[in-house]
């Protein structure tokens, strides 16, 4: 009977929890590279830093030249939290990836052991 | 309702944990997936390093290297048995080489990984169905209580049933449950709790009910067997108790107050412990919660667990506090270090507030108003933990708590000019990097006109900035200051929401109590009974008046855990909290020694060798402190309230101080206050303060200095009838709030109230030979036709004592106890007085007034007798080390 629990347990709740772990783990992701986050602030300045804070423009040429720089800032933070966001991305799908080789490997389990012992015995002998 | 194991579902983890032995299968998973994963590591080096050839090339010439580079083992074997006789090594690579040539090939070791590991994942997979399946609580009949036990309860249950058939019981009573659950070493713990040791209860109950251990120890699954009336009684119960607390599961910890009801033997052993049902009560629902905690936080996978630190690069789109990082600490930086959870109870409700409010466009600014001591900055601390994980509102999210030193900040100059400059550089840096919120404690220090050292008024720089949208300031103020600095200033009281904390209550301390001491007993050796950690909690609120909860219990247990530890003992329980407490109170708790009882026993007579006649005032004075003493006293009230009357001069004042003395261990641990100079209406704020001087009130600063003492009211009938009206609450309810508004409890003190109303009548009834003691109702009748006192002030009494004006007899015997006094005090000098009968009764004729009582009898003393011995020594006529008498002549 409890072999009968084992394989209701091992096909209908806990492949229902491997979900539900995968779900924990995208949301801890997503939160953690601030996916979204990054990506509505992708051009704010970095730390808010204006170039007008710290040289104030006295006629059109510094005016210019403060546009420039905060423009050229704002293209590297722009950058850095873009790399975040790839970053996370990127980790994101791995992690999809693996849960859904686990998941597969999950149900496919009672086979993978059986292939498994077979080819370590066969090697070893 | 009904009970049958074997249709739980938990009873599969009984079986299985039966049939497989859960500890071992736990093991061999750990071993099969350890060598699985060594085996893979191998196999990487192995392809890596080539091993055998390595070995090889260090022992073989290069010839043969050749050969065996090209070939198999076989060529190393004929060529090794060519050289074996002559070269050690060869033949030692020989039988490496022959023997073990397979573990450093490669191929070997994929082959270890390929069988390891898949039956080692197996077995963590069969853990993970025991552990998370079959230990899981899944009621599938709500009628069926089996269907809730937990596991362990479970065990226990089974253990009852198995041991009910070893004792050969015809239905399982509660002592076989009692037993089992004693058996069951996960239990051990809870009886260590209550201050029991397991080996100690186990002979208790092989004494009780002749159990030989050995035998009950074997776990078998059981046969069917019907349950008591009781125990299905007991398990009844403990369900309300599940449900109650809304939990899905009946845990051991459910058993044990029914069982308190239930098991006499159980019940008496509790009892021992100085413990009741409610203990038990409180004992299991902390424990749950800590088991909860523990079990949440084993579980990583949580969504919780999994987002405790903050995002990457949230901080990315705010600005850098450059200034402010000299003026300011940051709150979330311990708990980023420890990493630790915040513990917090029963700060729901304010926390929730302070979020609603923070989270406002305009006017988000929080003050917390409360004692120092209950708890603001520990919310305050909570709230960073949330916002630093991000766990808060939207608006709030890894947002910092910055704590401001505005001391700090005003004491760079001197001008209030530049002052004012930095405050204003720092708030506009503030609002500018904002991700901020600012802390402020102490407000009122810095609001008002009050200004003196560390004091500034800093109104006109904060009121811009409270008004905005653009900054958060969370600021913590006491009642007093609230009132005295703030409420009146309406542009800054009106930009605060104020939040009240009050001190929390004795069941939520005792959380935070326990709970620490847990976290004491990780750091050292120690272990805390549950005892121990209730009593610091109520000696704490009884004896410690000077900071309110949770911060005297906190310290109480740190001091109660450093006094233990300095004895170089683990086990902290009841009677070292007592000894802290006896020590810094001199007020005796815990068990009476056999020296304290045989004291308190005789101390009528101990009385009496100071207090001369008087006997009905000595005998409810000893029957107080007997019933203080035996802790009958009530609680909540002063430990005793009495008033005694009688002519003056006859022994009041000193059967008070001989009160505290015995009790308080000091005649000076008195405070008295002459009621004759209280007698205009205004007298009562001298007595409880005024706010509108700021002038604290001598009665709660006296009581408030002096927790433990007696409070001798003399005179009392001379008070205002507004002052008798304040004492009337106090000898009720046992406390009165002052003109700040703080409470001030009067439970640790006795109080003494004289009087001299209807002495007159008291020594017409002597002379008529009527006992006033005997007819006390008469005597009090006259104070309230007299309207000397209002009869709901009599009433609040726990005892008139009534002192019978001195005869003689009396007189002379305290003549004589005076004079001894003084011998006594002339023999620690060297000069041995001894005084003659005629002499005594020549002082007691003069030291008595039939007006004055006793009183002038000192008087009498020095100025006749001790005036003549000065003169005496001055002369040379009485000598060091030589005895001498005065006659009466000499000291007339």
């Amino acid at each position: 009977m409890l072999f009968f629990n084992y394989l209701y347990w091992h096909y209908v709740i806990a492949p229902v929890e491997i979900v539900k772990l995968l779900k924990n783990y995208s949301i801890a992701t997503s939160r953690k590279f601030l996916i979204f986050g990054h990506l509505k602030t992708l051009f704010y300045p970095w730390h808010r830093l204006r170039v007008s804070d710290v040289a104030k423009p006295k006629n059109i040429t510094d005016r210019v030249a403060n546009v420039a720089v905060e423009a050229y800032i704002r293209l590297v933070a722009a950058i850095i939290r873009m790399t975040v966001v790839l970053f996370g991305v990127t980790v994101q799908i791995t992690i999809l990836f693996l849960f859904i080789v686990i998941f597969l490997a999950w149900l496919m389990w009672p086979a993978l052991v059986f292939i498994s012992l077979a080819k370590g015995i066969t090697i070893i002998f | 309702m009904y009970f049958d194991l074997k249709k739980a579902h938990i009873y599969k983890a009984l079986i299985f944990d039966k049939l497989f032995s859960v500890s071992l299968l736990r093991f061999a998973s750990i071993i099969f997936v350890s060598l699985g994963i060594l085996a893979g590591s191998a196999y990487l080096f192995t392809q890596q390093q080539n091993l055998l050839w390595s070995i090889i090339t260090k022992f073989v010439p290069e010839d043969a290297l050749v050969l065996l580079k090209n070939t198999d083992t076989q060529p190393l074997k004929d060529y090794a048995d060519e050289y074996a006789q002559n070269l050690e090594s060869y033949s030692a690579t020989y039988e490496i080489a022959s023997f073990a040539a397979p573990i450093f090939e490669p191929y070997f070791w994929v082959a270890i990984f390929y069988i390891l590991s898949p039956i080692g994942a197996s077995f963590l997979f069969v853990n993970i169905f025991f552990e998370f399946y079959l230990k899981k609580t899944i009621a599938r009949d709500p009628k069926n209580l089996a269907g809730f036990l937990d596991y362990d309860s479970a065990f226990v249950m089974n253990n009852a049933i198995t041991i009910s058939n070893r004792l050969k019981e015809n239905e399982i009573s509660t002592d076989s449950l009692f037993i089992g659950i004693v058996d069951y070493e996960p239990s051990e713990i809870i009886f260590m709790r209550l201050g029991v040791s397991p080996k100690h209860l186990k002979k208790l109950l092989a004494d009780s009910l002749g159990l030989n251990w050995s035998l009950l120890s074997k776990f078998s699954l059981y046969g069917k067997k019907n349950l008591s009336e009781d125990l299905m009684n007991l398990l009844v119960r403990a369900n309300e108790t599940r449900v109650k607390e809304n939990r899905d599961h009946i845990s051991v910890t459910d058993f044990l107050a029914p069982l308190f009801d239930l098991n006499p033997i159980f019940k008496q052993l509790v009892i021992d412990q100085d413990l009741d049902k409610t203990d038990l009560t409180t004992l299991s629902a902390w424990h749950e919660g800590n088991k909860a905690r523990i079990d949440s936080k084993k579980r990583f996978w949580r969504i919780q667990n999994l987002i405790k630190s903050p995002p990457i690069g949230a901080e990315w789109t705010y600005g850098y506090p450059l200034t402010l990082a000299n003026f300011t600490r940051d709150i979330t930086l311990p708990i980023k270090k420890s990493g630790k959870e915040i513990p917090m109870v029963n700060r729901e409700k304010e926390l929730a507030e302070m979020q609603q409010i923070l989270a406002q466009h305009n006017n988000a600014n929080i003050l917390l108003v409360g004692e120092a001591g209950v708890g603001k900055r520990t919310i305050v601390a909570k709230l960073a933990e949330k916002t630093y994980g991000g766990k808060t509102e939207q608006q709030l999210n890894y947002k910092k708590i910055l704590e401001l030193d505005i001391t700090l900040a005003t004491s760079s100059s001197k001008y209030r000019g530049d002052i004012v400059n930095t405050l204003t550089e720092l708030l506009k840096e503030a609002a500018r990097v904002g991700n901020i919120i600012l802390f402020i404690r102490d407000l009122q220090n810095f609001v008002g006109e009050s200004e003196g050292l560390g004091k500034v008024d800093i109104t006109g720089v904060l009121i811009p900035y409270l008004q905005s949208s653009q900054l958060q300031i969370i600021a913590t103020t006491d009642s007093v200051g609230y009132h005295k600095h703030i409420a009146n200033n309406s542009a800054v009281a009106t930009s605060f929401s104020k939040i009240n904390v009050e001190e929390l209550g004795k069941i939520e301390v005792f959380k935070i109590i326990a709970d620490m001491a847990v976290e004491i007993e990780a750091k050292s050796e120690l272990f805390f009974t549950y005892g121990a950690m209730k009593t610091v909690v109520d000696d704490a609120d009884k004896f410690i008046s000077q900071a309110p909860f949770p911060e005297k219990g906190i310290t109480l247990l740190h001091e109660v855990a450093g006094y233990v530890q300095a004895q170089r003992r683990a086990l902290v329980t009841t009677q070292d909290v007592h000894e802290v407490i006896t020590k810094k109170t001199n007020i005796p708790l815990g068990a009476i020694s056999a020296s304290e009882k045989k004291k308190l026993i005789n101390l009528a007579e101990e009385m009496h060798k100071e207090i001369v006649g008087q006997e009905k005032a000595v005998s409810v004075v000893v029957q107080a402190l007997q019933r203080l003493r035996s802790g009958l006293a009530k609680e909540g009230k002063p430990a005793g309230v009495f008033l005694f009357v009688g002519p003056t001069g006859v022994g009041k004042t000193l059967t008070a101080k001989m009160l505290a003395k015995h009790y308080f261990g000091s005649e000076t641990r008195m405070i008295r206050f002459d009621m004759s100079e209280y007698q205009n209406k205004d007298s009562v704020d001298t007595l409880i303060g005024s706010l509108e001087l700021n002038q604290p009130g001598r009665l709660i600063t006296a009581v408030r200095d002096n927790p433990f003492s007696v409070l001798l009211l003399d005179e009392v009938e001379k008070a205002h009838p507004d002052i008798l009206n304040l004492f009337l609450q106090v000898f009720d309810e046992g406390w009165i709030t002052d003109a700040f508004g703080k409470k001030i409890r009067f439970d640790q003190n006795i109080i003494i109230a004289t009087s001299n109303a209807a002495a007159n009548y008291i020594r017409e009834m002597v002379r008529q030979g009527i006992d006033p003691s005997m007819q006390k109702e008469k005597v009090v009748d006259v104070f309230v036709s007299e309207s000397y006192f209002r009869p709901e002030f009599l009433n609040r009494f726990d005892e008139i004592v009534i002192f019978h004006p001195l005869t003689r007899d009396h007189i002379r015997k305290i003549a004589d106890i005076l004079i001894h006094k003084l011998v006594k005090r002339l023999e620690e000098k060297g000069y041995y007085y001894k005084p003659d009968e005629d002499a005594i009764d020549y002082i007691s004729n003069v030291g008595f007034d039939p007006q004055f009582g006793a009183r002038p009898m000192n008087r009498a003393i020095q100025d006749k007798i001790e005036t003549v011995i000065a003169r005496k020594i001055l002369e040379g006529t009485v000598k060091k080390g030589r005895d001498f008498t005065l006659k009466v002549e000499e000291i007339e």
